[in-house]
């Protein structure tokens, strides 16, 4: 077989990626058996201001599905400043749908309203069918982009939201069919309830 | 060890009630009385509008790091960071303020020997750009709040109501990577000076002089004369 590339439409027919859709649904069963009990979101913000400024609205929540897992949230440590503790670290994520690309699991493919709208509550597919970025211009102020992790319930309801941002490039891991994303804590996160506290903390 | 032979300072007789101690240091009290000042500012953004007047909680400015691992930092927060402190003497013998004589308690008064002066750092943990800029608008502006002179003075009722005098030296805006994290810090250095002192018990004195007026002519005189003969200055005048 004499060495050449994959064209785009042959990459995605390549046997690794058409097995994508079924790998996902063998891997909701760790969901329902209970064994991913960190759910992820790409959250999408608007400030009223530029990024950082005024209040901070939102504008999309999508969830990754099926729920990837978490490795591991211990390694967020409590690190002490002189007003208190933060928790500051990194982790990753791994088994993320192979359906995603890059920009989206970057979130510089930005949901419209109406995609929002129709996908809210999220549907199994919905994060994945984010329209495709066409530049390089990166995330438009004055939006704002972070990946959200909360526990799914079964202990704290609701449990507190953990704000992360992405720390390294995504990495596709092709013969695991599936994503990998390194993940870093910042905050302030939003309340509980989900709203914004607009950079103030009550 | 042996001490200075002397009257322990407010040593009266007869005895005074006790003077209770202060619960905290001075530095303390004036730091907090700075803080409820901090407190009291008012930040408004208004460009763009969305956020509404803000104050900072008084129980997140600090005048110490936390003492335990519990208190998780929100934003925004000031803590004050201890610096190195010096006590400048006033004089060879304390300093009594008289208008301080029994306000604070009958047959009282306060006695400072030193004035103390910090290198305060006022650190101001913000999580945006925009909280960081406003809250460093809000804090200059409360920096000088009058026209007469450069600084702030308030007085510390806590600390027998004695007056501190605050002053920005300098600062700085620390970027890090963390500031990217939404973890933003600015460092306020001040200079604060305030007087050390203490509450003492007193007894008024009436110090009386009685003259004795002799002619020259006067045996008497030089037998009066030759009982203070070693006395410091006493001399003999012809």
């Amino acid at each position: 077989m004499r060495p050449r590339p994959l064209t785009p439409r042959q990459a995605r027919h390549t046997l690794a990626h058409r097995l994508a859709p079924r790998v996902d649904r063998l891997r909701q069963f760790a969901t329902r058996f209970g064994v991913r009990p960190y759910r992820c979101w790409l959250v999408w913000t608007q400030w009223s201001g530029e990024r950082g400024e005024g209040e901070e609205t939102p504008v999309a929540r999508m969830e990754i599905l099926p729920t990837p897992k978490v490795v591991s949230l211990d390694s967020v440590t409590f690190r002490g400043f002189s007003g208190g503790m933060i928790p500051v670290g990194s982790m990753r994520v791994t088994e993320v749908s192979a359906l995603f690309t890059s920009d989206q699991l970057r979130g510089i493919a930005i949901p419209s309203s109406e995609f929002a709208w129709e996908n809210d509550p999220p549907r199994p597919t919905s994060a994945q069918c984010l329209p495709a970025r066409l530049d390089d211009k990166g995330l438009p102020e004055p939006l704002d982009f972070y990946w959200e992790v909360q526990e799914d319930g079964r202990g704290d309801n609701p449990a507190e939201r953990m704000k992360f941002r992405l720390m390294a490039q995504p990495f596709r891991r092709a013969g695991a069919v599936s994503w990998e994303v390194m993940l870093e804590r910042v905050g302030p996160d939003a309340k509980r309830d989900g709203t914004s506290v607009s950079g103030y903390d009550e | 060890m042996k001490l200075t032979e002397g009257a322990p300072l407010g040593e009266v007789f007869p005895p005074a009630p006790e003077i209770p101690p202060l619960a905290a240091d001075a530095r303390t009290h004036v730091l907090e009385r700075f803080a409820d000042y901090l407190h009291c500012i008012e930040f408004q953004v208004p460009d763009p509008p969305g956020v509404k007047p803000y104050q900072i909680p008084r129980e997140r400015i600090l005048v110490e790091w936390p003492d335990d691992d519990q208190t998780a930092m929100k934003w925004p927060t000031l803590v004050f960071e201890p610096g190195h402190f010096e006590f400048l003497p006033k004089g060879l013998t304390p300093a009594t303020d008289e208008a301080s004589r029994d306000v604070h308690g009958a047959g009282t008064v306060l006695v400072s020997a030193y004035e103390y002066r910090e290198l305060v750092t006022l650190a101001i943990w913000a999580s945006t750009r925009s909280q960081r800029r406003t809250m460093l608008a809000g804090i200059e502006w409360a920096l000088t709040p009058t026209e007469q002179f450069a600084g702030i003075r308030l007085r510390v009722p806590d600390y027998y109501g004695e007056s501190a005098h605050f002053e920005a030296m300098e600062g700085q805006n620390i970027d890090v990577d963390d500031s990217m994290r939404r973890r933003r810090r600015t460092e306020m250095v001040f200079e604060m000076r305030f007087d050390i002192v203490r509450l003492v018990r007193m007894d008024e004195i009436q110090p009386s002089v009685e003259a004795a007026v002799f002619e020259q002519g006067d045996p008497s005189y030089e037998e009066l004369v030759g009982m203070f003969p070693q006395m410091f200055g006493a001399r003999r005048r012809r």
